[in-house]
Protein backbone atom coordinates (compact mmCIF):
# COMPACT_ATOMS: atom_id res chain seq x y z
CA UNK A 1 0.00 0.00 0.00
CA UNK A 2 1.59 3.20 -0.81
CA UNK A 3 1.96 5.61 2.15
CA UNK A 4 4.42 7.92 2.96
CA UNK A 5 6.02 6.84 6.58
CA UNK A 6 6.78 10.10 7.56
CA UNK A 7 3.51 11.46 6.79
CA UNK A 8 3.10 14.67 9.28
CA UNK A 9 0.80 17.84 9.93
CA UNK A 10 1.19 21.19 10.42
CA UNK A 11 -1.56 22.26 13.07
CA UNK A 12 -3.53 24.78 10.38
CA UNK A 13 -3.91 21.94 7.79
CA UNK A 14 -7.03 20.01 7.20
CA UNK A 15 -6.82 16.64 6.13
CA UNK A 16 -7.56 15.94 2.57
CA UNK A 17 -8.93 13.06 1.22
CA UNK A 18 -5.54 11.39 0.20
CA UNK A 19 -3.94 12.27 3.09
CA UNK A 20 -7.10 10.43 4.85
CA UNK A 21 -6.71 7.30 2.91
CA UNK A 22 -2.90 7.45 3.60
CA UNK A 23 -3.02 7.85 7.21
CA UNK A 24 -5.98 4.76 7.29
CA UNK A 25 -3.75 2.29 5.66
CA UNK A 26 -0.98 2.95 7.78
CA UNK A 27 -2.86 2.92 11.15
CA UNK A 28 -5.62 1.11 10.20
CA UNK A 29 -4.37 -2.40 11.24
CA UNK A 30 -2.62 -0.71 14.36
CA UNK A 31 -5.55 -0.04 15.41
CA UNK A 32 -7.75 -2.54 14.97
CA UNK A 33 -4.92 -5.03 16.16
CA UNK A 34 -5.20 -3.07 19.36
CA UNK A 35 -8.87 -3.29 19.57
CA UNK A 36 -9.52 -6.45 19.12
CA UNK A 37 -7.10 -7.78 21.96
CA UNK A 38 -8.78 -5.09 24.20
CA UNK A 39 -12.18 -6.44 23.29
CA UNK A 40 -11.10 -9.99 22.70
CA UNK A 41 -12.98 -9.99 19.57
CA UNK A 42 -12.26 -9.72 16.14
CA UNK A 43 -15.43 -8.36 14.58
CA UNK A 44 -15.85 -6.11 17.69
CA UNK A 45 -12.18 -4.20 17.00
CA UNK A 46 -12.99 -3.76 13.25
CA UNK A 47 -16.27 -2.08 14.17
CA UNK A 48 -14.16 0.23 16.78
CA UNK A 49 -11.38 0.94 14.26
CA UNK A 50 -14.02 1.64 11.43
CA UNK A 51 -15.36 4.18 14.11
CA UNK A 52 -12.33 5.87 15.02
CA UNK A 53 -11.56 6.61 11.63
CA UNK A 54 -14.95 8.03 10.86
CA UNK A 55 -15.34 10.10 13.69
CA UNK A 56 -11.51 11.33 12.67
CA UNK A 57 -13.10 12.13 8.60
CA UNK A 58 -16.18 14.07 10.39
CA UNK A 59 -13.50 16.23 12.61
CA UNK A 60 -10.81 16.47 9.93
CA UNK A 61 -11.25 20.35 10.04
CA UNK A 62 -10.74 20.58 13.63
CA UNK A 63 -8.39 17.97 14.57
CA UNK A 64 -5.05 18.90 16.27
CA UNK A 65 -2.76 17.10 13.90
CA UNK A 66 0.74 17.78 15.71
CA UNK A 67 2.93 15.06 17.51
CA UNK A 68 0.14 13.58 19.66
CA UNK A 69 -2.03 12.99 17.07
CA UNK A 70 -0.75 8.96 17.03
CA UNK A 71 -1.71 8.68 20.53
CA UNK A 72 -4.88 10.18 19.95
CA UNK A 73 -6.11 7.57 17.42
CA UNK A 74 -4.94 5.21 20.20
CA UNK A 75 -6.26 6.77 23.14
CA UNK A 76 -9.68 7.24 21.17
CA UNK A 77 -9.75 3.70 20.34
CA UNK A 78 -9.41 2.95 23.71
CA UNK A 79 -12.02 4.85 25.32
CA UNK A 80 -14.60 3.38 22.90
CA UNK A 81 -13.37 -0.03 23.83
CA UNK A 82 -14.12 0.65 27.03
CA UNK A 83 -17.46 1.90 26.47
CA UNK A 84 -18.53 -0.88 24.20
CA UNK A 85 -17.53 -3.20 27.31
CA UNK A 86 -19.71 -1.42 29.76
CA UNK A 87 -22.89 -1.09 27.45
CA UNK A 88 -22.46 -4.34 26.04
CA UNK A 89 -25.64 -5.60 28.61
CA UNK A 90 -25.66 -9.10 27.26
CA UNK A 91 -21.90 -9.77 28.72
CA UNK A 92 -22.70 -10.97 32.24
CA UNK A 93 -21.09 -8.62 35.32
CA UNK A 94 -17.77 -10.34 35.90
CA UNK A 95 -17.06 -10.94 32.04
CA UNK A 96 -17.09 -7.10 32.22
CA UNK A 97 -14.53 -7.18 35.06
CA UNK A 98 -12.33 -9.66 33.14
CA UNK A 99 -12.09 -7.73 30.27
CA UNK A 100 -11.54 -4.66 32.47
CA UNK A 101 -8.80 -5.82 33.93
CA UNK A 102 -7.06 -6.76 30.78
CA UNK A 103 -7.56 -3.50 29.32
CA UNK A 104 -5.55 -2.23 32.35
CA UNK A 105 -2.72 -3.82 30.47
CA UNK A 106 -3.07 -2.00 27.02
CA UNK A 107 -4.43 1.21 28.50
CA UNK A 108 -0.30 1.14 29.73
CA UNK A 109 0.96 1.55 26.55
CA UNK A 110 -0.49 4.82 25.58
CA UNK A 111 1.27 6.73 29.00
CA UNK A 112 4.17 9.03 28.02
CA UNK A 113 1.78 10.42 24.83
CA UNK A 114 1.97 6.61 23.68
CA UNK A 115 5.71 5.67 23.61
CA UNK A 116 5.32 2.48 24.64
CA UNK A 117 2.92 1.77 21.74
CA UNK A 118 4.76 3.73 18.72
CA UNK A 119 7.82 1.59 20.23
CA UNK A 120 5.73 -1.70 19.67
CA UNK A 121 5.00 -1.03 16.08
CA UNK A 122 8.66 0.03 15.02
CA UNK A 123 10.61 -1.64 12.64
CA UNK A 124 13.42 -1.80 15.46
CA UNK A 125 11.00 -3.75 18.15
CA UNK A 126 10.69 -6.42 15.02
CA UNK A 127 13.89 -6.41 14.33
CA UNK A 128 15.01 -7.00 18.10
CA UNK A 129 12.56 -9.50 18.80
CA UNK A 130 13.81 -11.50 15.40
CA UNK A 131 17.37 -11.54 16.37
CA UNK A 132 16.58 -12.15 20.12
CA UNK A 133 14.44 -15.08 18.40
CA UNK A 134 16.79 -16.20 16.76
CA UNK A 135 19.20 -16.91 19.09
CA UNK A 136 16.62 -19.46 20.72
CA UNK A 137 17.02 -23.53 20.09
CA UNK A 138 15.27 -24.53 16.66
CA UNK A 139 12.89 -26.42 18.18
CA UNK A 140 11.64 -23.71 20.74
CA UNK A 141 11.75 -20.77 17.73
CA UNK A 142 9.81 -23.22 15.94
CA UNK A 143 7.02 -23.87 18.37
CA UNK A 144 7.28 -20.20 19.57
CA UNK A 145 6.82 -18.95 15.61
CA UNK A 146 4.12 -21.58 15.38
CA UNK A 147 1.72 -20.01 17.91
CA UNK A 148 2.60 -16.68 17.48
CA UNK A 149 2.97 -16.30 13.91
CA UNK A 150 0.99 -18.54 12.44
CA UNK A 151 -1.78 -18.38 15.64
CA UNK A 152 -1.57 -22.90 16.20
CA UNK A 153 -3.40 -23.92 19.34
CA UNK A 154 -0.59 -25.26 21.38
CA UNK A 155 -2.44 -28.86 20.53
CA UNK A 156 -2.36 -28.34 16.70
CA UNK A 157 1.10 -27.68 17.25
CA UNK A 158 1.96 -30.68 19.43
CA UNK A 159 0.57 -33.01 16.87
CA UNK A 160 2.12 -31.26 13.85
CA UNK A 161 5.85 -31.70 15.49
CA UNK A 162 4.79 -34.61 16.93
CA UNK A 163 5.87 -33.93 20.47
CA UNK A 164 4.05 -34.09 23.95
CA UNK A 165 1.91 -30.50 24.39
CA UNK A 166 3.35 -30.66 28.05
CA UNK A 167 6.96 -29.72 25.91
CA UNK A 168 4.56 -27.44 23.27
CA UNK A 169 3.94 -25.78 26.27
CA UNK A 170 7.34 -25.45 28.58
CA UNK A 171 8.68 -24.51 24.93
CA UNK A 172 6.24 -21.33 25.54
CA UNK A 173 6.85 -20.11 28.66
CA UNK A 174 11.00 -20.48 28.44
CA UNK A 175 10.20 -18.28 25.10
CA UNK A 176 8.39 -15.89 27.21
CA UNK A 177 10.86 -15.80 29.89
CA UNK A 178 13.54 -15.61 27.99
CA UNK A 179 11.75 -12.58 26.11
CA UNK A 180 11.23 -10.95 29.49
CA UNK A 181 14.21 -10.81 30.45
CA UNK A 182 16.35 -9.62 27.06
CA UNK A 183 13.36 -7.37 26.08
CA UNK A 184 13.82 -4.47 28.72
CA UNK A 185 12.16 -1.18 28.83
CA UNK A 186 16.01 -0.16 28.37
CA UNK A 187 16.76 -1.74 25.19
CA UNK A 188 14.27 0.04 23.51
CA UNK A 189 15.80 3.03 25.10
CA UNK A 190 18.75 2.65 23.63
CA UNK A 191 17.73 1.81 20.54
CA UNK A 192 15.47 4.77 20.32
CA UNK A 193 18.70 6.88 21.01
CA UNK A 194 20.95 5.33 18.38
CA UNK A 195 18.43 5.83 16.17
CA UNK A 196 18.42 9.50 16.41
CA UNK A 197 22.31 9.55 16.36
CA UNK A 198 23.32 7.88 13.19
CA UNK B 1 0.65 -22.71 42.12
CA UNK B 2 -0.87 -25.34 39.78
CA UNK B 3 -1.64 -23.26 36.75
CA UNK B 4 -2.62 -24.27 33.29
CA UNK B 5 -0.04 -22.92 30.83
CA UNK B 6 -1.73 -23.71 27.98
CA UNK B 7 -3.77 -20.78 28.88
CA UNK B 8 -1.22 -17.98 28.56
CA UNK B 9 -0.36 -19.65 25.59
CA UNK B 10 -3.65 -19.80 24.03
CA UNK B 11 -3.98 -15.85 25.55
CA UNK B 12 -1.24 -15.14 22.71
CA UNK B 13 -3.29 -16.14 19.68
CA UNK B 14 -6.69 -16.65 20.66
CA UNK B 15 -9.82 -15.98 22.43
CA UNK B 16 -10.46 -16.82 25.88
CA UNK B 17 -13.51 -18.20 27.63
CA UNK B 18 -14.66 -15.99 30.79
CA UNK B 19 -13.52 -18.80 33.19
CA UNK B 20 -10.35 -19.01 31.60
CA UNK B 21 -9.84 -15.68 31.99
CA UNK B 22 -10.53 -15.10 35.23
CA UNK B 23 -8.11 -18.26 36.10
CA UNK B 24 -5.31 -16.06 34.07
CA UNK B 25 -6.09 -12.88 35.44
CA UNK B 26 -5.79 -14.73 39.21
CA UNK B 27 -2.08 -16.25 38.20
CA UNK B 28 -0.83 -12.70 37.26
CA UNK B 29 -1.81 -11.55 40.43
CA UNK B 30 -0.23 -14.28 42.26
CA UNK B 31 3.52 -12.60 41.79
CA UNK B 32 4.89 -10.27 40.09
CA UNK B 33 7.15 -12.13 38.29
CA UNK B 34 3.74 -13.74 36.85
CA UNK B 35 2.55 -10.35 35.95
CA UNK B 36 6.06 -9.19 34.00
CA UNK B 37 5.17 -12.51 31.97
CA UNK B 38 1.78 -11.69 31.54
CA UNK B 39 2.99 -8.21 30.33
CA UNK B 40 5.57 -9.33 28.00
CA UNK B 41 2.60 -11.71 26.63
CA UNK B 42 0.12 -9.45 26.23
CA UNK B 43 2.43 -6.98 23.55
CA UNK B 44 3.45 -10.37 21.46
CA UNK B 45 -0.41 -10.88 21.65
CA UNK B 46 -0.72 -7.33 20.06
CA UNK B 47 1.99 -7.52 17.87
CA UNK B 48 0.84 -10.89 16.69
CA UNK B 49 -2.17 -10.04 15.61
CA UNK B 50 -1.23 -6.45 13.81
CA UNK B 51 0.92 -9.10 11.94
CA UNK B 52 -1.64 -11.23 11.08
CA UNK B 53 -3.67 -8.16 9.90
CA UNK B 54 -1.57 -5.97 8.63
CA UNK B 55 -2.42 -6.96 4.55
CA UNK B 56 -2.92 -5.41 1.77
CA UNK B 57 -6.09 -7.41 1.11
CA UNK B 58 -7.39 -6.40 4.75
CA UNK B 59 -6.66 -3.05 4.57
CA UNK B 60 -8.09 -2.36 0.99
CA UNK B 61 -11.07 -3.91 2.01
CA UNK B 62 -11.26 -1.89 5.77
CA UNK B 63 -10.64 1.00 3.55
CA UNK B 64 -13.49 0.54 0.95
CA UNK B 65 -15.82 0.08 3.87
CA UNK B 66 -15.19 3.39 5.33
CA UNK B 67 -15.74 4.61 2.03
CA UNK B 68 -19.07 3.56 2.09
CA UNK B 69 -19.99 4.73 5.00
CA UNK B 70 -18.21 7.92 4.79
CA UNK B 71 -20.29 8.64 1.74
CA UNK B 72 -23.54 7.09 3.30
CA UNK B 73 -22.70 9.93 6.17
CA UNK B 74 -22.02 12.72 4.41
CA UNK B 75 -25.16 12.14 2.38
CA UNK B 76 -27.25 11.56 5.82
CA UNK B 77 -25.31 14.90 6.91
CA UNK B 78 -26.37 17.23 3.90
CA UNK B 79 -29.81 15.94 3.11
CA UNK B 80 -30.30 16.74 7.38
CA UNK B 81 -29.16 19.93 6.91
CA UNK B 82 -30.75 20.91 4.09
CA UNK B 83 -34.21 19.90 4.82
CA UNK B 84 -34.98 23.05 6.17
CA UNK B 85 -35.04 25.00 2.92
CA UNK B 86 -37.55 24.06 0.42
CA UNK B 87 -37.78 20.34 -1.25
CA UNK B 88 -36.61 22.00 -4.50
CA UNK B 89 -33.80 23.34 -3.55
CA UNK B 90 -33.01 20.06 -1.12
CA UNK B 91 -33.48 18.10 -4.03
CA UNK B 92 -31.18 20.12 -6.49
CA UNK B 93 -28.25 20.35 -3.94
CA UNK B 94 -28.46 16.81 -2.64
CA UNK B 95 -28.52 15.94 -6.25
CA UNK B 96 -25.53 17.43 -7.21
CA UNK B 97 -23.54 16.36 -4.36
CA UNK B 98 -24.10 12.74 -5.37
CA UNK B 99 -22.77 13.51 -8.48
CA UNK B 100 -19.72 15.12 -6.49
CA UNK B 101 -19.27 12.14 -4.37
CA UNK B 102 -19.73 9.46 -7.75
CA UNK B 103 -17.13 11.27 -9.65
CA UNK B 104 -14.89 11.34 -6.54
CA UNK B 105 -15.84 7.77 -6.10
CA UNK B 106 -13.90 6.73 -9.33
CA UNK B 107 -10.74 6.85 -7.44
CA UNK B 108 -8.31 3.69 -7.05
CA UNK B 109 -6.49 2.02 -4.74
CA UNK B 110 -2.77 1.44 -5.60
CA UNK B 111 -1.19 -1.41 -4.51
CA UNK B 112 2.68 -1.21 -5.54
CA UNK B 113 5.89 -3.61 -5.07
CA UNK B 114 8.59 -1.95 -4.27
CA UNK B 115 12.03 -3.62 -6.29
CA UNK B 116 13.24 -4.94 -2.82
CA UNK B 117 10.11 -6.26 -1.51
CA UNK B 118 8.53 -9.78 -2.18
CA UNK B 119 5.48 -10.41 -4.55
CA UNK B 120 2.24 -9.80 -2.90
CA UNK B 121 -0.65 -11.45 -3.16
CA UNK B 122 -3.71 -9.62 -3.60
CA UNK B 123 -7.70 -10.94 -3.40
CA UNK B 124 -9.92 -8.58 -5.29
CA UNK B 125 -13.66 -7.96 -4.28
CA UNK B 126 -14.83 -10.39 -6.86
CA UNK B 127 -12.80 -13.57 -6.08
CA UNK B 128 -10.32 -13.01 -8.63
CA UNK B 129 -6.55 -13.18 -7.59
CA UNK B 130 -3.50 -11.34 -8.96
CA UNK B 131 0.28 -12.20 -7.64
CA UNK B 132 1.97 -8.34 -8.12
CA UNK B 133 5.86 -8.79 -8.63
CA UNK B 134 8.35 -6.56 -7.69
CA UNK B 135 8.90 -3.14 -8.73
CA UNK B 136 5.39 -3.24 -9.76
CA UNK B 137 1.83 -1.60 -9.39
CA UNK B 138 -1.72 -2.32 -10.02
CA UNK B 139 -4.42 -0.17 -9.59
CA UNK B 140 -8.27 -1.01 -8.59
CA UNK B 141 -11.03 1.09 -8.74
CA UNK B 142 -12.62 1.57 -5.36
CA UNK B 143 -14.91 -1.00 -5.91
CA UNK B 144 -16.05 -2.62 -9.69
CA UNK B 145 -19.31 -1.68 -11.44
CA UNK B 146 -21.86 -4.66 -11.80
CA UNK B 147 -21.12 -4.87 -15.96
CA UNK B 148 -17.55 -4.17 -16.15
CA UNK B 149 -14.38 -5.01 -14.01
CA UNK B 150 -11.23 -2.89 -14.86
CA UNK B 151 -7.47 -2.59 -13.00
CA UNK B 152 -4.22 -1.02 -14.39
CA UNK B 153 -0.59 -2.87 -14.04
CA UNK B 154 2.67 -1.26 -14.68
CA UNK B 155 5.00 -3.52 -14.44
CA UNK B 156 4.71 -7.68 -14.12
CA UNK B 157 1.56 -9.70 -12.51
CA UNK B 158 0.12 -12.91 -12.93
CA UNK B 159 -3.82 -13.27 -12.80
CA UNK B 160 -6.15 -15.60 -12.02
CA UNK B 161 -9.45 -13.83 -13.02
CA UNK B 162 -12.97 -15.12 -12.03
CA UNK B 163 -15.26 -16.09 -14.46
CA UNK B 164 -18.47 -13.58 -14.33
CA UNK B 165 -20.51 -14.00 -17.82
CA UNK B 166 -22.25 -10.97 -17.00
CA UNK B 167 -19.23 -9.08 -15.87
CA UNK B 168 -16.50 -8.52 -18.23
CA UNK B 169 -12.72 -7.77 -16.72
CA UNK B 170 -10.03 -5.67 -18.43
CA UNK B 171 -6.64 -5.05 -17.62
CA UNK B 172 -5.19 -1.73 -18.81
CA UNK B 173 -1.58 -0.49 -19.52
CA UNK B 174 -0.66 2.97 -21.36
CA UNK B 175 -0.02 0.34 -24.73
CA UNK B 176 -2.27 -2.18 -24.89
CA UNK B 177 -5.72 -3.58 -22.96
CA UNK B 178 -6.62 -7.30 -22.30
CA UNK B 179 -10.05 -8.12 -22.30
CA UNK B 180 -10.24 -11.58 -20.05
CA UNK B 181 -13.38 -13.85 -19.58
CA UNK B 182 -12.87 -16.18 -16.72
CA UNK B 183 -8.71 -16.85 -17.71
CA UNK B 184 -5.10 -17.55 -15.61
CA UNK B 185 -2.55 -15.77 -17.56
CA UNK B 186 1.02 -13.55 -17.06
CA UNK B 187 1.58 -9.90 -18.31
CA UNK B 188 4.30 -7.79 -17.79
CA UNK B 189 4.34 -3.71 -18.71
CA UNK B 190 7.68 -2.77 -20.07
CA UNK B 191 7.62 0.85 -19.60
CA UNK B 192 11.49 1.08 -20.82
CA UNK B 193 11.00 -0.47 -23.93
CA UNK B 194 6.57 0.30 -24.21
CA UNK B 195 6.33 -3.45 -24.58
CA UNK B 196 3.63 -5.46 -23.19
CA UNK B 197 4.48 -8.93 -22.80
CA UNK B 198 1.32 -11.88 -22.69
CA UNK B 199 1.30 -15.33 -21.77
CA UNK B 200 -1.95 -17.25 -21.36
CA UNK B 201 -2.40 -20.44 -19.16
CA UNK B 202 -6.30 -21.47 -19.45
CA UNK B 203 -8.77 -19.82 -21.09
CA UNK B 204 -9.36 -17.09 -23.22
CA UNK B 205 -8.32 -13.19 -23.61
CA UNK B 206 -8.21 -10.87 -26.14
CA UNK B 207 -6.11 -7.82 -26.76
CA UNK B 208 -7.31 -4.63 -27.82
CA UNK B 209 -5.51 -1.19 -28.56
CA UNK B 210 -5.98 1.66 -26.76
CA UNK B 211 -9.26 2.49 -28.53
CA UNK B 212 -10.49 -0.32 -27.28
CA UNK B 213 -10.47 -2.23 -30.70
CA UNK B 214 -9.65 -5.89 -30.52
CA UNK B 215 -6.87 -7.08 -32.05
CA UNK B 216 -5.96 -10.67 -31.18
CA UNK B 217 -7.41 -13.66 -29.90
CA UNK B 218 -4.83 -15.02 -27.53
CA UNK B 219 -4.91 -19.18 -26.97
CA UNK B 220 -3.81 -20.95 -23.98
CA UNK B 221 0.51 -21.77 -24.43
CA UNK B 222 0.37 -18.66 -26.25
CA UNK B 223 2.65 -16.11 -25.61
CA UNK B 224 2.65 -12.05 -27.33
CA UNK B 225 4.98 -9.81 -26.97
CA UNK B 226 3.23 -6.09 -28.42
CA UNK B 227 5.80 -3.40 -28.95
CA UNK B 228 4.21 0.26 -29.17
CA UNK B 229 6.08 1.75 -30.88
CA UNK B 230 6.59 0.05 -33.72
CA UNK B 231 3.23 -1.67 -33.37
CA UNK B 232 4.36 -5.16 -33.76
CA UNK B 233 2.97 -8.03 -32.51
CA UNK B 234 5.15 -11.47 -31.68
CA UNK B 235 3.30 -14.53 -31.24
CA UNK B 236 5.25 -17.56 -30.06
CA UNK B 237 4.29 -21.15 -28.47
CA UNK B 238 5.90 -21.68 -24.73
CA UNK B 239 6.09 -23.66 -22.01
CA UNK B 240 3.63 -21.74 -19.90
CA UNK B 241 4.48 -23.28 -16.87
CA UNK B 242 8.10 -22.22 -16.70
CA UNK B 243 7.21 -18.73 -17.40
CA UNK B 244 4.87 -18.18 -14.63
CA UNK B 245 5.94 -20.09 -11.76
CA UNK B 246 7.58 -16.79 -10.60
CA UNK B 247 4.32 -16.33 -8.76
CA UNK B 248 4.13 -19.78 -6.68
CA UNK B 249 7.84 -18.35 -5.17
CA UNK B 250 9.87 -20.82 -7.21
CA UNK B 251 12.61 -20.17 -9.81
CA UNK B 252 12.91 -22.22 -12.92
CA UNK B 253 15.65 -22.89 -14.71
CA UNK B 254 15.42 -24.44 -18.02
CA UNK B 255 17.88 -26.09 -20.03
CA UNK B 256 20.27 -23.75 -18.04
CA UNK B 257 23.89 -25.14 -17.79
CA UNK B 258 25.15 -26.50 -14.06
CA UNK B 259 27.75 -23.05 -13.89
CA UNK B 260 24.24 -20.84 -14.17
CA UNK B 261 22.33 -22.91 -11.54
CA UNK B 262 25.21 -22.43 -9.25
CA UNK B 263 25.75 -18.87 -9.85
CA UNK B 264 22.08 -18.30 -9.31
CA UNK B 265 22.24 -20.12 -6.32
CA UNK B 266 25.09 -18.56 -4.89
CA UNK B 267 23.58 -15.14 -5.33
CA UNK B 268 20.31 -16.24 -3.41
CA UNK B 269 22.05 -17.82 -0.73
CA UNK B 270 24.69 -15.64 -0.41
CA UNK B 271 27.67 -17.95 -0.25
CA UNK B 272 30.52 -18.97 -2.35
CA UNK B 273 30.03 -22.07 -4.68
CA UNK B 274 33.21 -23.62 -6.19
CA UNK B 275 32.29 -25.45 -9.20
CA UNK B 276 35.36 -28.23 -9.40
CA UNK B 277 34.46 -29.40 -12.68
CA UNK B 278 34.81 -27.66 -16.00
CA UNK B 279 33.26 -31.13 -17.51
CA UNK B 280 29.74 -30.70 -15.75
CA UNK B 281 29.32 -27.27 -15.65
CA UNK B 282 28.21 -27.20 -19.33
CA UNK B 283 25.90 -29.81 -18.94
CA UNK B 284 22.15 -28.41 -18.92
CA UNK B 285 19.24 -29.40 -16.86
CA UNK B 286 15.96 -28.38 -16.44
CA UNK B 287 15.78 -27.82 -12.30
CA UNK B 288 12.59 -25.98 -9.87
CA UNK B 289 13.95 -24.53 -6.79
CA UNK B 290 11.20 -23.15 -4.30
CA UNK B 291 12.10 -20.25 -2.19
CA UNK B 292 11.90 -21.18 0.89
CA UNK B 293 14.32 -24.54 0.49
CA UNK B 294 17.37 -24.02 2.55
CA UNK B 295 20.62 -24.37 0.73
CA UNK B 296 21.18 -27.90 1.73
CA UNK B 297 17.65 -28.82 0.63
CA UNK B 298 18.23 -27.53 -2.74
CA UNK B 299 22.19 -29.12 -3.42
CA UNK B 300 20.08 -32.17 -2.30
CA UNK B 301 17.98 -32.48 -5.16
CA UNK B 302 20.86 -31.07 -7.43
CA UNK B 303 22.97 -34.03 -6.54
CA UNK B 304 19.79 -36.33 -7.33
CA UNK B 305 19.76 -34.61 -10.78
CA UNK B 306 23.28 -34.56 -11.71
CA UNK B 307 26.00 -36.80 -10.86
CA UNK B 308 27.64 -34.28 -8.21
CA UNK B 309 29.11 -34.66 -4.71
CA UNK B 310 29.00 -31.14 -2.11
CA UNK B 311 30.03 -30.29 0.92
CA UNK B 312 29.55 -27.70 2.69
CA UNK B 313 32.02 -25.31 4.90
CA UNK B 314 30.64 -22.36 6.64
CA UNK B 315 30.07 -19.24 3.23
CA UNK B 316 31.75 -21.79 0.84
CA UNK B 317 30.99 -24.77 -0.90
CA UNK B 318 32.20 -26.84 -3.22
CA UNK B 319 31.26 -29.25 -5.86
CA UNK B 320 32.84 -31.84 -7.06
CA UNK B 321 32.16 -35.06 -9.58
Amino acid sequence: MKYNRHTSFSDSQTISQSQFEELFCRFYPQIAAYATVILDDKTAGEDIAQEVFAYMWEKRNTLHQGDGFHSYLFQSAYSRCIDYIKKNKQSEKYAQESLLQFAEEYQSYLENDGQPIKELFSKDFEETLNKLLEELPEARREVFNMVYRDGLKAKEVAEKLQMPQRTVESHIYLTLKFLRKRLSPSDFLILTLLCHFF
Amino acid sequence: MDFDFSLLIKYLSQSLSITERQELEDWRNYSSENSHLFSEASKLRLLGEYTRRNTVSETAVALSRIQEKIRRRTIRHRLFRVSQYAAAIALIISLSIFGLIQLTAEKYTVITVAENESIKKIHLSDGSMVWLSASSELSIPKSFSASHRQVELKGKAFFDIEKMPESSFMVTSPYMNVKVTGTSFNLSVDDTNQQVETILVSGKVILQDRQGKDIFAMSPGEKVIYTAQNNNYTISTVDVNTLTSWHLNQITFEKATLREIVNKLSLIYDVNINLESKKLADRRYRYVINREETLQEVLDILSYLAPIHYRIEGNEVFITE
